[in-house]
């Protein structure tokens, strides 16, 4: 755990705002970050060789988002998310090429300011809707309907909803207590990226160019940048939650020994404060690791009964 | 009642024969009696002319049996041979018998004896045949009741006892004469005599003498009679299955043996004595035989090192010509070896390629031998030499001695050159032993003549062959060969060189064995003075006390080489050792011989019983050894712990059931059928201890046999029948999940469909030629869910957890979901992949709620919904919701994708297919741009606006993506395919009918359509009118037609091309012409083809079209007139008119 290195960690300032948007409160220590940059730079090399591995089967040399996201298709409420980011973010990259040189644009807008509102608004939908995954139903068959533009047809999928309206309310949890000053700095770390205006350093940090031959595009590289957020976000969280279990084993065995030594421990009017809230440690993170790498039942379900090796691979956070 | 008992009381032996002839009918014996028994007793019945008087006979004891051996194929006209004396099959061993017949006159005092020791299941006479008829006395008593009363044919009987009286009344008087001379008890002399013509002659002679003096029966055949007045009984049985046959059949019966293993003591002495003797054998075999071998091989091959063991004896020469020609062969020594070990196996020990003959020979000759020596109970005597000190005045009595053991060693040694030797040798000892026991009580005697017929029954199985030395044979082959002309000289050569290579071997033989005698005679010597106990056995009782003792003493000196085996034994022999009084001083070994001495002495008391002497026979080995093992168990009167336990091998149960199995279908079989396969080695097959159903009764339950079954089912089938059938539990259910499944597997099919046309249509847009093939529409089936199980297994009998079953109906649902994931099709082995991982997946659901609800330990989940929780959650679903939202997410919503998906797509099909007739409201709101342009274009056709005209129509091939369809129409025309495509759209108006309207049924139609109509039915009549000459038949027509069918436009003669003006106005047939030859270029072609069918290139053709064009354009060209008709009545004229047509014939 070699944290003092300074060429090999680049993403402190990121990682801690990142942990500070999903729950810790403290500034983590170097070890932390560099932990968790750590296990945050194995995970993209498994989601890169993996979706490169896909990529070939399909054909191709060069990673497409859809690679990325088969791989965390089991997990609906991520892919959803994902989606509704990828199509935002087309949005907003054809409202920037509008605002530059869209010339009919302003032509028609021109002509009833009014429909202007409804206009983009057309424009945003029709763009959504492009992101499509292959493994859709529609690409079963060999012929798809051109213009399926107006329909929606993703009325959020049961799970998709349950888990988003579970992240918002951990997020409003969490930002309850703010002041004006902190949710303002709270949101601010919302933006935090590895990748957003840094795509260069990214690809450098991963070692793309000794993982795929492709050049992968910017739509895959923000889709690790989201699924990096993603990472460090549910280390955190599992951290948090594994230092609250360690902390209330510790209160059992310390109320056990303050009966037996009650006398001894006085507390002085110099000393500190009686619980001073540590920050996520390495340990933690291991221990956090470990869980989310447990093998689920499902993965072995056919193993029941029968033995024989388990093969597995590095799950994707 | 009284009247019944009385004949038993009686024994009115005519009312006896009725009933037993009844009780023969009915098959009554069947059961009681011994196959060969039966023999006898229907050769009694069925005699057709002195049945009765051989059953009376029979059964007063009167009776004597004599068996004569028929060859297999005879056996089945032996029921004629009664009268006939039938020579012996085996003449082979004429030369034995005539021994055998001066042994007899030197005995004749020990007849007597020795017909009382018969032994075999063969014996002729009258004692067998008197204990068999107590038998049958017994099953008469026993059984006459159901004659009597199960039948209620008394009366029937009454009327044989009438028939019987005047037939009873003829024999009195014989009975009487028999009568006198039955007490005396004599007995049968001549057990032999039926290998023996001679005497049968004699016999014969005798018994015709006789016959002559009493009252002989009057229908031509005679009673045969033996000198003692009894009656003679042929029995002919065949040779080779009787005795073998007869013991399976028995075997049947030795469950109800009972047998005490107590008895068994000399039957363990005797075994035990026959293996010390085999294994001094082998001793003496390993020590002679080896060195040779290995000299042999080490002469002969030293380079050809294949260790075959004794088999290089045999295969000595073979080797060396192998040897020698080894360069010639392309064999490796391995594949050599595996050659000669291939054609080896079939050869014995006693192979040889020297001696012709010789292996057959010598393997019929073993096999007697070792049957001998293996028939213990008479056989201990004979093993051995007699020794002097058993009895020293032996050798000057007996020149030449000779035991079994002697004749085996002569065997190994190869000394008999032919089958008469050998039999002389086996003779030999039963004639020595009769002649030095001349004391016809002598116990030794009884034994030798049991071994003796022993010896007699298995002596024709050798065949009769004489050992040539092959050098010789192939000598004198070759002295007959010698006028071979030189042109084959190298064979000759080559086989004579062979001939010197034997001699030289000849040469070799003598001498290699000349140190076999040498060793054999030292071994001999040593056999002599080691005292084993089987050669002291014989003189005991013959010798005097003085020389035994003496004799004794001088054993006492000498080891003992079954000591530690008999003492075993010694505690339980005490009693009979004190028997023997005299010999107190003896020692251990000298009192068992004494006491195997006694035990031969005891006769058997049971010889009669077949069964138990079959029985006895058969079980001699096992019983020994099932003995020496238990003695081992009690050794030294205390119990072994450390000792095997006496344990069934599994092996031998098995050999045991299907030898029983065996058994019981060679019983099915007809007694006389010829059983050659059968071998002799049954005899240490019957294993007590593995007849596991041995002591057991039978169970009255017989179970639910066939019969049984199929009422049970015929009921069932007929309560279904009355009720209806009703589908099986596997039958898909209509509804719930499963019909929604199905739905959504139809609608991927008619999407599929819907994709099919797109494609289609893309395809036509971009090619200019559409192979018709690929007009054809996919074919999807429907899914079938009316299949169900047959209607049989759906009966409540039938197993419905048979796995095969359920195997097959997991697969049709799993394919059923996979179809329902978007295959169209699968594969059968990915099918039954995915079957089987189903069928685990399952599999370890219930084993796991197995191991929940069975398990032993404390903190077991005692909530059954908990249990089935865990389950899940072991075997991958985290929570029952999963299931829920699986089925919510994966079959409903995507039922309502689909649909969804299959409206789009039609939709878009549509707007393919007819882009102009879209004209909707959503048309005005996203398309309005065209109605404000007027952007038709595209719709209505290329050349509105003339862009052919302004040499546009180079951008045709980019406009082509966009070319709605009804301008690709002439497509469908020239690939002959118009009718495919029809049904692709107007399936619904293919096959519907269409009545051909007529004058009367005008007033029916609609208002508005009748003036059209009626204007057509004058049509009709104008143009009927015209087809006729004069006016006067049109008149004629005119008034007299009333009911006109109308005709059809088809019908109508075609009507002369009139030029058709464009929208445009301008009168340019030029022009107009030009589009339609490039556009409906493929048409000209073909129409090219059927005018003349040279087929010329596209570029021609097109040359050749536009100068049709121009010739038309100059003069009235009829044949243009034509073409241009046919082109317009297909394109409608104009672009314009084939728009308007291509819409109509797409709605």
């Amino acid at each position: 755990m070699n944290g003092n290195n300074p060429d090999k960690y680049k993403y402190r300032i990121e990682i801690q705002q990142m942990m500070f948007v999903s729950g810790e409160t403290n500034d983590p220590p170097i070890e932390t970050t560099s932990l968790i940059e750590d296990i945050v730079k194995g995970q993209v090399v498994e989601i890169i060789i993996q979706s490169t591995r896909t990529a070939n089967s399909r054909g191709s040399k060069s990673i497409l988002p859809e690679d990325i996201i088969f791989l965390i298709r089991s997990d609906k409420a991520k892919v959803n998310r994902l989606r509704t980011y990828l199509s935002w973010k087309d949005v907003r990259k054809n409202a920037k090429d509008q605002e530059a040189g869209g010339v009919e644009g302003t032509d028609l807008i021109d002509d009833s300011i009014g429909q202007a509102g409804k206009n983009t608004n057309d424009m945003m939908k029709l763009k959504k809707s492009k992101i499509r995954l292959p493994w859709e139903i529609q690409f079963m068959f060999s012929e798809q309907p051109l213009d399926d533009d107006n329909e929606e047809p993703d009325d959020a999928e049961r799970e998709a909803t349950l888990v988003s309206l579970k992240r918002l309310k951990t997020a409003d949890d969490r930002t309850k207590n703010m002041t004006k000053d902190e949710y303002v700095h709270w949101s601010e770390c919302r933006q935090a990226s590895f990748t957003f205006r840094k795509g260069r350093r990214f690809k450098d940090w991963a070692g793309f160019s000794s993982l795929t031959d492709g050049k992968p595009s910017d739509d895959v590289i923000d889709i690790l940048g989201f699924l990096t957020f993603e990472i460090v976000c549910s280390l955190t969280e599992e951290a948090l939650i594994v230092k609250q279990e360690e902390e209330s084993l510790n209160k059992l065995s310390i109320s056990a020994k303050q009966t037996n030594d009650n006398k001894k421990k006085r507390k002085h009017l110099f000393d500190g404060p009686d619980e001073t809230a540590k920050p996520i440690s390495t340990d933690h993170i291991i221990e956090a690791w470990r869980r989310l790498q447990k093998i689920t039942p499902a993965h072995k379900a056919l193993r029941n009964f029968r033995g024989g090796r388990l093969l597995s691979t590095t799950n994707v956070i | 009642m009284t009247d019944k008992l009385k004949i038993f009381e009686n024994n009115d032996l005519d009312k006896l024969y009725s009933i037993a002839l009844k009780l023969w009918n009915q098959k009554i014996f069947d059961y009681y009696l011994t196959n060969q028994q039966l023999i006898i007793l229907e050769q009694i019945f069925n005699n057709p002319y002195h049945s009765k008087d051989y059953f009376k006979a029979f059964l007063s004891s009167r009776i004597h049996l004599k068996f004569t051996k028929v060859d297999n194929n005879d056996g089945d006209t032996n029921d004629n041979d009664n009268n006939t004396p039938t020579t012996t099959s085996n003449d082979i061993g004429t030369p034995s018998m005539k021994k055998e017949d001066s042994i007899k006159q030197e005995n004749n005092q020990d007849q007597q004896l020795e017909s009382s020791l018969n032994e075999s299941s063969l014996i002729d006479g009258v004692e067998p045949a008197r204990s068999l008829s107590l038998k049958i006395r017994y099953i008469l008593w026993e059984k006459a009741i159901d004659v009597y009363y199960n039948d209620g044919n008394i009366q029937e009987y009454e009327i044989f006892g009438e028939d019987d009286e005047t037939d009873t009344k003829q024999l009195e008087s014989k009975q009487q004469n028999v009568d006198i001379q039955e007490p005396k008890q004599t007995r049968d002399i001549d057990e032999d005599d039926d290998y023996d013509d001679e005497e049968e002659e004699e016999e014969e002679q005798k018994k015709e003498d006789q016959v002559i003096t009493k009252d002989s029966p009057q229908e031509g055949e005679e009673i045969d009679l033996d000198d003692d007045g009894n009656i003679i009984l042929l029995v002919p049985i065949a040779t080779n299955d009787t005795s073998q046959l007869d013991n399976k059949i028995l075997i049947d019966n030795f469950n109800k043996i009972y047998h005490n293993f107590e008895n068994d003591r000399e039957t363990l002495i005797k075994r035990r004595k026959l293996e010390e003797n085999d294994k001094l054998l082998e001793d003496q075999s390993i020590n002679n035989p080896t060195p040779n071998n290995n000299d042999k091989s080490n002469q002969s091959n030293n380079s050809f090192a294949i260790n075959l063991g004794a088999a290089n004896l045999s295969l000595k020469h073979l080797l060396q010509s192998i040897d020698q020609n080894k360069e010639k062969l392309n064999l490796q020594d391995n594949e050599l070896r595996q050659l000669i070990m291939d054609v080896r196996k079939n050869r014995s020990k006693w192979a040889s390629d020297d001696k012709i003959g010789q292996e057959e020979l010598y393997e019929a000759c073993e096999k007697v031998i070792m049957e001998l020596r293996g028939y213990t109970e008479h056989s201990t005597a004979f093993l051995n030499k007699v020794s002097k000190r058993e009895a020293p005045n032996y050798l000057q009595i007996i020149k030449k001695p000779m035991d079994l053991n002697t004749i085996l060693k002569k065997l190994k040694n190869f000394q008999y050159k032919s089958k008469t030797e050998f039999v002389d040798d086996v003779m030999l000892i039963w004639k020595n032993c009769l002649t030095f026991n001349s004391d016809p009580k002598h116990f030794l005697r009884a034994h030798a003549i049991a071994m003796q017929k022993k010896s007699l029954t298995l002596i024709p199985l050798i065949p009769d062959i004489t050992i040539k030395d092959r050098s010789e044979v192939e000598i004198e082959n070759e002295d007959n060969s010698t006028p071979i002309p030189s042109s084959n000289k190298g064979k000759t050569t080559g086989s004579s060189k062979k001939g010197t290579k034997r001699t030289r071997s000849g040469e070799e033989k003598p001498k290699e064995e000349t140190p076999l005698p040498t060793a054999t005679a030292d071994q001999q010597q040593s056999e002599v003075s080691t005292p084993l106990p089987q050669d002291s056995t014989k003189d005991n009782n013959q010798t005097t006390d003085a020389s035994t003792t003496t004799l004794n003493q001088s054993n006492v000196s000498t080891p003992n080489p079954n000591a530690p085996i008999t003492q075993g034994t010694q505690g339980t022999q005490g009693n009979t050792s004190t028997v023997q009084a005299d010999t107190t001083e003896l020692d251990d070994e000298e009192q068992d011989d004494q006491n195997s001495n006694e035990y031969l002495n005891q006769e058997d008391n049971d010889k009669d019983d077949l069964e138990i002497q079959t029985w006895k026979n058969l079980t001699a080995k096992t019983r020994a050894n099932f003995c020496s093992k238990r003695s081992n168990l009690f050794e030294n009167n205390k119990l072994n712990i450390e000792n095997d336990a006496i344990l069934r091998d599994s092996t031998k149960m098995s050999n045991f059931q299907s030898h029983l199995k065996n058994h019981v279908e060679i019983k099915n079989q007809s007694l006389n059928k010829s059983n050659n396969g059968r071998n002799q080695e049954l005899d240490d097959l019957y294993l007590i201890e593995y007849d596991v159903t041995g002591g057991l009764p039978s169970i009255p339950y017989k179970g639910i046999d066939e019969d049984e079954l199929d009422k049970q089912e015929s009921k069932l089938i007929d309560k279904v029948l009355a009720d209806g059938l009703k589908p099986s539990e596997f039958a898909p259910k209509n509804g719930g999940l499963n019909k929604i499944i199905n739905e959504n597997i139809e609608e991927m099919q008619e999407i599929r469909k819907i994709c099919f046309k797109i494609s289609l249509i893309r395809q036509m847009q971009q090619q200019q030629f559409v192979h018709h093939t690929q007009l054809k529409p996919p074919e999807f089936e429907k899914i079938n869910d009316s299949i169900d199980l047959d209607p049989i297994s759906r009966l409540d009998n039938h197993d419905k957890f048979n796995k095969d079953l359920i195997y097959f109906v997991m697969r049709k649902k799993i394919s059923k979901i996979a179809m329902q994931n978007g295959f169209e099709s699968t594969e059968l082995f990915a099918i039954d992949t995915l079957t089987q991982i189903a069928g685990d997946f399952m599999d370890n659901l219930t084993k796991s709620i197995k191991t929940h609800l069975e398990t032993s330990s404390a903190n077991r989940e005692q909530k059954s919904k908990n249990v089935l929780l865990l389950s899940l959650l072991q075997n991958g679903l985290n929570k029952p919701d999963d299931l829920h939202t699986y089925v919510v997410e994966n079959v409903l919503k995507q039922n309502g994708k689909l649909k969804d998906l299959k409206l789009k797509l039609s939709q878009f099909l549509k707007s393919l297919l007819r882009p102009a007739m879209e004209m909707n409201e959503k048309n005005f709101n996203d398309n309005s741009d065209q109605f404000l342009s007027g952007d038709f274009s595209n719709e209505i056709g290329e050349d509105f606006f003339g862009f052919k005209e302004l040499g546009l129509d180079k951008e045709f091939g980019m406009l082509g993506n966009s070319l709605p369809l009804h301008l690709l129409q002439s497509k469908f025309n020239e690939s002959n395919t118009s009718d495919d495509l029809k049904k692709i759209h107007l399936e619904e108006f293919e096959n519907a009918p269409f009545k051909r309207i007529q004058q009367d049924d005008i007033q029916q139609e609609i208002g508005i359509f009748q003036k059209f109509l009626n204007d057509c039915v004058t049509k009709t009549k104008h143009y009927h009118s015209k087809q006729l000459k004069s006016k006067k038949e049109v008149n004629e027509y005119l008034n007299t037609v009333k009911n006109v069918t109308i005709m059809d436009d088809e019908d109508y003669p075609k009507k002369q091309n009139k030029p058709k003006l464009p929208p445009t106005g301008k009168i340019t047939p030029s022009k107009r012409k030009i589009t339609p030859t490039t556009f409906f270029l493929p048409e000209e072609d073909e129409k090219k083809e059927t005018d003349d069918t040279n087929q010329s290139s596209l570029n021609t053709i097109k040359e050749e079209s536009n100068q049709d064009d121009y010739d038309q354009d100059v003069d009235d060209d009829s044949e243009f007139k034509i073409k241009s008709e046919l082109n317009t009545s297909m394109n409608g004229g104009s672009p314009l008119m084939t728009g308007s047509l291509g819409l109509d014939s797409e709605l």
